[in-house]
């Protein structure tokens, strides 16, 4: 038996080479679905509508993402900020290395704002789309979905569409072009600390060379 | 009547399927071949820098005595028009008497971050062209362009028009700033400047990346369930291999030339606008006076119909025709039913100029072929 046996046991995972029932993830299938049910106030068992128990998911992870549209994202900005004053010049032969390292720190700072700004646009493409799938399910339709595989395309080209709305305003361009930008910023400040590092370490150091422009 | 109509027992019947046809998937996955394919048989006849120019076997009974040149993208590579066997336009074209000769850029490294289009349209696609003429003893060759290459061979054919017998463009981007084209868009902000200074050559990687960004959900999630539901399709999860071998396979972009292609016509529209600049050279599109047949796709994401097809109010010459075909941006190469229709459409449109009458205006098995004249 493989070291790791124990490891996997913890995380409800068989050992190393044992024999698995694919199927055996969804023994607890019922019991779950039963216990949504109830959470739901409707009758367990095969009375159990799947509109109900989609609209239930889907209303769960509205209110996740809005969550961290609300909360946990805005909550990074104090960090960013903080971050961005910690730094302070030196002295000595490493000064001018220092100050590309702070400029590499900074272009960091950005493209995670950048970053933080684009997963803002994309959280709220998320929320329209769980919003459009919520309240059409409660609406009868003629287009039937009769699968978990119809339903999950249904909900990829909902999602999709939600998106290129959104991505075709002006606001997201900027967004994105933020994101690149800054992503720029801060392979060429990488490159650029590098270079200047590499001339202490040894040129192996020097793994990712500055392009000549 | 309700929009889901499964029960609970469904999905745990479902989800219990998915789960045994995820198992053949990663067996599939496991004895899969992923080596580039070429399939139809070509040589060599050009080697210059990266570039390579191949001949295909030409057919016993040519229906048309020029040579089709076609002229791939930078983007990608060109082995999508010769995918596996029974998915090849390259074998088409050839089965219908067209002689073809294929321009692969191959794959740039940092000494080519200088290279500009004017070395690709104006220098790399000129020997080609030249070396065909004196090969064949022709004062012309024809010319079909693949997106990006459409787009070089349109420039290539406004600035050389006395070498081009035909033009033929497929799914090739012209007015990059239609509405909808979402690609545009997202270019629209990015400092070109920066990212070509920052990177040298564009990786692959990240061009593949704004391109699963067009349909991040279809292309980056749920194509990959289809695979899964479709395992056992033994044809449908080869072609998905092929295509997914194909998409992820890619050079990266050539720096100067991608500075140049981005900012001047996708940020400036200079085509459109008869200002793109080629070198010393400036590109204007009514200079382009051979007949032209321009194919697009009707669902394609990546190039809009309305950006092809803003082709017809630019070009000089009077013999020009459109052609809609059913599919994708890639579709219609790899789809059996649109690359018939494309293979049948450009033999015959070459067969009836090399001494029949123009078929512009004409409608046929219910495609939409229109023109501007004859």
């Amino acid at each position: 038996m493989g070291p790791g046996a124990d490891a996997l046991a913890a995380f409800g995972l068989p050992p190393q080479g044992a024999a698995r029932d694919p199927t055996a993830a969804f023994q607890d299938l019922a019991e779950l679905l039963d216990a949504m049910a109830a959470s739901l106030g409707k009758t367990p068992g095969p009375t159990l509508s799947m509109t109900d128990v989609c609209v239930a998911l889907f209303n769960w992870l509205e209110l996740q993402v809005a969550g961290l549209r609300t909360s946990v994202l805005p909550a990074i900005d104090p960090f960013l900020d903080w971050l961005d004053t910690q730094s302070h010049p030196i002295l000595g032969i490493g000064r001018e290395t220092h100050a590309r390292w702070a400029a590499l720190a900074r272009a960091g700072i950005s493209h995670g704002k950048a970053l933080q700004k684009l997963q803002g646009l994309h959280l709220e493409v998320m929320q329209t789309a769980l919003t459009r799938c919520r309240e059409d399910l409660q609406q009868d339709d003629d287009e039937a979905i009769t699968s978990v595989h119809a339903l999950s395309q249904w909900w990829s080209e909902t999602v999709d569409q939600a998106y290129r709305e959104r991505a075709l305003q002006s606001d997201y361009a900027r967004a994105f072009g933020e994101w690149i930008n800054s992503a720029s910023a801060l392979k060429r400040g990488w490159a650029d600390w590098q270079s200047a590092q590499s001339a202490v370490m040894g040129p192996w150091f020097n793994t990712n060379p500055a392009p000549q422009a | 009547m309700p929009k889901l109509q499964f029960t609970p027992e469904d999905l745990q019947k479902e989800l219990a399927g998915i789960v045994a046809s995820r198992a053949r998937a990663a067996a599939r996955l496991r004895e899969w071949d992923d080596a580039p394919p070429t399939h139809a048989q070509r040589e060599l006849v050009l080697a210059r820098g990266k570039m390579r120019l191949f001949r295909y076997r030409a057919p016993a009974n040519l229906a048309s005595p020029i040579p089709v040149l076609m002229v791939y993208a930078l983007v990608n590579r060109p082995y999508m028009a010769d995918l596996m066997p029974g998915c090849s336009l390259i074998a088409e074209l050839l089965a219908r008497g067209l002689e073809v000769y294929l321009i692969d850029w191959g794959s740039p490294d940092a000494i080519d971050a200088g290279r500009t289009l004017a070395d690709y349209i104006v220098h790399d696609m000129d020997a080609c062209v030249d070396l065909l003429r004196a090969q064949r003893g022709c004062e012309k060759v024809n010319l079909l362009g693949i997106c990006q290459g459409g787009t070089f061979s349109l420039c290539y054919s406004a600035l050389n028009p006395d070498k081009v017998g035909h033009l033929i463009t497929t799914v090739t981007p012209v007015d990059f700033q239609t509405p909808d084209d979402l690609l545009s868009h997202l270019l629209s902000a990015v400092d070109v400047d920066a990212l070509v200074d920052a990177w040298g050559n564009i990786p692959g990687e990240l061009l593949n990346a704004v391109f699963l960004a067009q349909k991040p959900f279809q292309l980056g999630q749920q194509k990959y369930a289809d695979f899964v539901a479709a395992i056992d399709d033994d044809a449908a999860s080869a072609m998905f291999l092929a295509m997914e071998k194909w998409i992820f396979d890619s050079p990266a972009l050539v720096g100067a030339a991608f500075r140049e292609f981005a900012r001047g016509c996708y940020q400036q529209n200079a085509l459109m606008k008869a200002q793109l600049r080629v070198g010393s050279a400036t590109v204007d599109l009514a200079c382009v006076t051979m007949p032209v047949l321009n194919v697009f796709a009707a669902r394609d994401h990546l190039v809009p119909p309305a950006s092809s097809r803003a082709l017809a109010g630019l070009v000089g010459t009077r013999d020009y025709t459109e052609l809609e075909l059913p599919g994708g941006h890639i579709g219609i190469y790899v789809s059996r039913h649109p690359r018939t229709l494309l293979a049948d459409s450009v033999a015959e449109w070459l067969k009836s100029r090399s001494g029949g009458a123009p078929i512009a205006r004409r409608k046929a098995r219910g495609r939409r072929v229109s023109g501007k004249g004859g």
